[in-house]
């Protein structure tokens, strides 16, 4: 019996283990407080000269953080999201200006707060999930 | 199980292509070809808008799994504009960049038609969560338990 007896380590039904499950949730809730703390002082006191863009597109990351923590699997794409614009920053705008030293003076802030993304959410990603139903399962009907 | 009508899921794939072609046309060549000095922030909104586009090609083959990504485009938009634009538009310092913006961001205001919301209610709110604890067979109840 013990073979089958559930375990927290063991995928079940939901094709992840519990503990995956957990590791994700707790990335959506530190996601969704971090992510409020930073983008809170721009919502009170917006930058004059600012568009506000970026705070409205952390705003609605926090937002689907939220959703994550109920349904992590299926707001994977929200974690796709985070690891793929962070991966982009990194290798077009982080790493270079850093080789080239002509980065603003949070460079380095920036290199640790954005740059360690994709090793963060390239470890909390379950990625055998992400396979399975993203590039080896069937489209949605075309017809 | 709430069931999407073919031609539902052939808007939202309409939907993913414009997103996906816009950014792809305007931001893409801008994430390729830059300067390597500029402001801060530029880069990370180019990183952000970029992602949205390239999760779209995703969306063209998997829409209904890829709706967080229409859901989070809704709310960062209406994000933006209650919160940025609607207070400049009132005390009348709304200048002529964010005026562009303004139009272009209301034009996400066609997901409200594009997103299937019965089947976001049935997904996302009245099912249950994912499991929060270990699932137990129901026909063997764990020994000793009472």
């Amino acid at each position: 019996m013990a073979v089958n007896a559930p375990g927290i380590w063991r995928r079940g039904a939901h094709e992840v283990s519990l503990v995956r499950l957990y590791v994700m949730r707790a990335t959506a809730l530190l996601g969704a407080i971090g992510l409020a703390l930073d983008i809170t002082p721009g919502l009170i006191r917006p930058d004059p000269v600012g568009r506000g863009m970026i705070i409205a597109m952390l705003g609605g990351l926090c937002v689907m953080a939220l959703i994550a923590i109920r349904h992590p699997l299926k707001l994977v794409p929200i974690l796709l999201f985070e690891f793929i614009w962070k991966t982009i920053w990194l290798l077009r705008f982080g790493l270079p200006q850093w080789l080239a030293g002509t980065g603003s003076p949070r460079l380095s802030e920036d290199l640790i707060g954005i740059g360690l993304g994709p090793l963060v959410f390239g470890l909390v990603i379950p990625w055998g999930y992400v396979w399975r139903h993203y590039v080896k399962a069937p489209g949605d009907r075309w017809r | 199980m709430i069931e999407v009508s073919p031609a539902r899921l052939w808007v939202m794939r309409a939907m993913y292509l414009v997103m996906a072609l816009g950014i792809g046309l305007t931001i893409w060549p801008l994430i390729v070809s830059h300067g390597s000095a500029l402001p801060r922030m530029t880069g990370v909104a180019w990183a952000l808008l970029g992602t949205i586009g390239l999760l779209a090609l995703l969306g063209l083959r998997h829409p209904l799994q890829m709706l967080p990504l229409l859901l989070f485009e809704l709310s960062w938009k209406a994000i933006w504009l209650a919160a940025f634009a609607l207070p400049r538009w009132l005390d009348g310092t709304l200048d002529e960049g964010m005026r562009s913006s303004v139009f272009e961001t209301s034009f996400g205001a066609v997901l409200f038609l594009v997103i299937p919301w019965r089947y976001v209610w049935a997904t996302y709110v009245v099912r249950p969560a994912e499991p929060w604890t270990l699932s137990r067979p129901k026909t063997a109840p764990v020994a000793g338990a009472a």
